[in-house]
C-alpha cells in the first residue's frame, strides 16, 4: 500500500486513542479524519500493533487489553448499570415511553442522578469505593474515555461511545448460560410481564 | 317486574368472566344450590354466593325456562359477539382461510384449463367455484384489516393511557400482538407468501377465462372471472398495504421495548452479580477491552516493544581494558593474504619457503609450512615446483626437508 501523505490528524488521533478515548463526532476535527481516512489510519495502526475498531453507532476506538486499573472500570460500569436500570423504570413517565433512542439527546444533572437514593444503590456504590462526593471523578474518567461530555452547572450527556456499555447489557442479557437463579431473581422487565396478569388489573379499573 | 338497563349492563361487566363462561357452555340449573356451587370459584373473596344467586335472577341474567335456570339466549348471543369482536383471528385462523382459497384455486385452474368448459354443469360448477374464491378473499381481507384496526386501537389505547402499571401491560400486550399475531400473518400474505402465490394462480386462472374472443367474451363466465382477478389484485392490494401499516405502528414500537427490556434485563443480572461482589462472572477484561497506554511504547507489540525498551536503556562505553597477562607483541600476525599482497610486488622469487622463513622467523617450521600451504591452496596459478630434488630448511628445533616452490608473479597463460 502507498502511503502518499500521512494524516494531518494522525498524531492527536493517535495520542487519544492510546489514552483509551473513544473518538465521536463529538471529538470534532479527529473524527472527521478518521471518518474521512479510515483505511489508512487503519493500515497504519495495524502496523503498530493497534486494531482500530469502528462501532455501528458511530465511533471508533483501539481495540486491545490496556492497563487502565480494573477498580476505575468497575466504578464507571456500575455507575452506567444504574442510571440505565433508572431510565428503564421512570420510562412510562416520559412523553415517548422510551428512553434508549433519546440517550445521546438528553442532558443530566449530576444532583438528580439515581446512585444514592436507594439504600440497595447506596451500599452498591459504597462496595466499589464510589461515595456522593467522587461521582464526578467517576463522570471526568468516562469524559476521558469519551462515553460522556461534561457539560457547565454540573451537567453531561451522552455520547455515542456509551453503547460500549449498552452492548455490554445486550451481551449480559443473552448469554444463555446465566445462572437462572440469578435471572430468576432479577425484577421483571417490560418484555418479562406476564400479559395474562393484565385481566386482574383490568379490572381495578372503574 | 321493572330492571335497569344500565344495572343489568353493570352487572354483566362485573361479572364477565362468569357469564362468559355460564354461557359459552350453555349451563342449565336445577336448583339454587347448583348455581352457588357454579358461581363460587368466581367470588371475591368474602362474597355472598346466595346474594350473587338472587342478584341474577333479580336482573334477569338467569331466567326460568321449562324449569331449568339459564341465561337467555339474547345475552348467549350478545357475549359470543362480543368475544368474536375482540378477539384476534390467529395466524392459523387466516392459514385456513389462505388454505381454503388453495383448494378452491386448484378446482379452478382443473375448470379452466381449456378455457370456458363447453358442459353446463361445468360452468355452473364454475361460477360457484369463482363465487366462492371471491368470498374467500374478502374473508381474509376483512379478518386482516379488522385485526390489523384493533392493533391499531391498542397502540392507541397504549399512548393514550396515563397509568405506567396499565401502560406496562399494554405494551406486553402490543409486543404479544407483534410477535404472535402481525409478523407471522405478513409473512403468511406479503409477496412471497403463500397468500399471494394463491392469489397469483387465481388471476392466472381469471386471465385465461377472461380472455376469450367474441362472442363468448361476454360470456357471463368470462366477465365474472374479469371481476375476480380484478378483485384479486385490488384486496390483495388493500390487505397487505393495511397489515403494512399496522407494522410500521407497531413495529418500532415493539423492537424499542424490545430492545430496551433486552438491556433492562442485562442491567438487572449484571447488578445481581455485582450485588453478591463477583466481578468475575461480568468478565470485564475480555468484555469491555480498552486500550490504555499514554506513556508506553508506540508499538503495541510486547516483543518489539522490549527491543525498544533495551536500545532505550542502552548506554555507550570503552571497550575493556586488556590484562597484564594478555600478549605483549601488538604486531599483526602473517597470513596467506598478507605474504600474498607482498608476492605480487615481487616478479620472481625463486625459493618460496625461504622467502617466507625470512619473514616469520625460524623458530617453528608449522607456521612457514602451513603459510606455503594456504599460498599454493589460493595461487596455485603463480606457485610451481623448481626441479626434481629436495632442500634442507633449517629451523630452531627440526629440520625440514622440502621440494623447493618458486613464485612466478606472470604466469604463463
Amino acid at each position: 500500500m502507498n502511503l502518499p501523505e500521512l494524516p494531518p490528524r494522525l498524531a492527536g488521533v493517535f495520542r487519544a486513542l492510546r489514552s483509551g478515548r473513544h473518538i465521536s463526532r463529538a471529538d470534532g476535527p479527529d473524527f472527521l479524519d478518521l471518518e474521512r481516512r479510515t483505511p489508512l489510519y487503519e493500515h497504519l495502526f495495524q502496523k503498530l500493533g493497534y486494531t482500530l475498531r469502528h462501532h455501528s453507532q458511530g465511533f471508533y476506538y483501539f481495540e486491545g487489553t490496556g492497563a487502565i486499573r480494573s477498580e476505575r472500570m468497575r466504578a464507571a460500569l456500575l455507575f452506567l448499570l444504574i442510571i440505565f436500570q433508572d431510565l428503564e423504570e421512570r420510562k412510562f413517565n416520559r412523553q415517548d415511553r422510551a428512553w434508549e433512542r433519546s440517550l445521546l439527546r438528553n442532558t443530566y444533572k449530576v444532583a438528580e442522578l439515581p446512585h444514592f437514593h436507594t439504600a440497595q444503590r447506596r451500599a452498591i456504590m459504597s462496595a466499589v469505593g464510589i461515595e456522593e462526593s467522587t461521582l464526578p471523578k467517576v463522570l471526568r474518567f468516562l469524559g476521558s474515555l469519551g462515553v460522556v461530555q461534561v457539560m457547565p452547572d454540573d451537567q453531561f450527556k451522552f455520547l455515542s461511545p456509551v453503547y460500549r456499555f449498552i452492548d455490554l447489557c445486550v451481551r449480559y442479557s443473552d448469554d444463555d448460560k446465566w445462572s437462572t437463579a440469578l435471572s430468576a431473581a432479577a425484577p421483571t422487565t417490560t418484555a418479562e410481564a406476564d400479559p395474562s396478569s393484565e385481566e386482574d388489573e383490568e379490572e381495578l379499573e372503574p | 317486574m321493572a330492571r335497569s338497563p344500565h344495572d343489568f349492563i353493570r352487572f354483566v361487566a362485573k361479572h364477565y368472566r362468569l357469564l362468559a363462561v355460564m354461557c359459552r357452555e350453555n349451563h342449565r340449573f336445577n336448583s339454587d344450590a347448583e348455581i352457588e356451587s357454579f358461581v363460587r370459584p368466581f367470588l371475591e373473596t368474602g362474597a355472598s354466593a346466595s346474594l350473587l344467586v338472587a342478584r341474577l335472577k333479580d336482573l334477569g341474567v338467569v331466567s326460568q325456562t321449562t324449569g331449568d335456570w339459564t341465561p337467555p339466549p339474547f345475552l348467549a348471543r350478545f357475549l359470543a359477539d362480543l368475544e368474536h369482536r375482540h378477539a384476534l383471528a390467529s395466524p392459523g385462523v387466516v392459514r385456513g382461510w389462505v388454505e381454503k382459497l388453495s383448494g378452491l384455486t386448484h378446482r379452478l385452474e382443473e375448470l379452466s384449463a381449456g378455457g370456458i368448459p363447453p358442459g353446463a354443469d361445468s360452468q355452473l360448477e364454475l361460477g360457484a367455484v369463482l363465487d366462492e374464491t371471491t368470498d374467500t378473499l374478502s374473508t381474509i381481507a376483512a379478518t386482516v384489516g379488522g385485526n390489523c384496526d384493533r392493533i391499531g386501537a391498542e397502540v392507541s389505547r397504549y399512548r393514550a393511557e396515563e397509568d405506567a402499571r396499565q401502560m406496562r401491560f399494554r405494551l406486553a400486550r402490543l409486543i404479544d400482538l407483534h410477535t404472535n399475531y402481525l409478523e407471522p400473518v405478513l409473512k403468511l400474505i406479503d409477496i412471497g407468501g403463500d397468500f399471494y402465490s394463491v392469489s397469483e394462480r387465481v388471476v392466472a386462472c381469471c386471465a385465461r377465462l377472461a380472455t376469450q374472443i367474441a362472442p363468448l367474451s361476454e360470456h357471463p363466465i368470462c366477465i365474472a372471472a374479469g371481476t375476480v382477478a380484478r378483485d384479486v389484485t385490488w384486496l390483495r392490494r388493500v390487505t397487505l398495504r393495511r397489515a403494512h401499516e399496522a407494522h410500521r405502528e407497531l413495529g418500532p414500537l415493539c423492537e424499542a421495548a424490545t430492545r430496551e427490556s433486552a438491556i433492562a434485563r442485562g442491567v438487572n443480572r449484571a447488578l445481581e452479580t455485582i450485588g453478591v461482589g463477583d466481578w468475575t462472572r461480568l468478565d470485564l477484561d475480555r468484555a469491555l477491552q480498552v486500550v490504555s497506554i499514554p506513556d508506553g511504547p508506540l508499538l503495541n507489540d510486547r516483543a518489539a516493544g522490549g527491543y525498544l525498551l533495551a536500545l532505550r536503556t542502552y548506554r555507550e562505553a570503552p571497550p575493556p581494558l586488556l590484562h597484564a597477562a594478555e600478549p605483549t607483541s601488538m604486531e599483526v600476525p602473517w597470513s596467506a593474504a598478507s605474504l600474498r599482497e607482498e608476492l605480487d610486488r615481487e616478479v620472481a622469487v625463486p625459493d618460496v619457503l625461504e622467502w617466507i622463513c625470512d619473514r616469520v622467523g625460524r623458530n617453528a617450521s608449522d607456521v612457514p609450512a602451513g603459510l606455503l600451504h594456504d599460498l599454493v591452496e589460493a595461487a596455485p596459478e603463480c606457485l610451481a615446483v623448481t626441479g626434481p630434488g629436495h632442500r634442507q630448511y633449517k629451523f630452531s628445533a627440526i629440520d625440514l626437508d622440502a621440494r623447493v616452490w618458486s613464485w612466478n608473479g606472470a604466469p604463463d597463460a
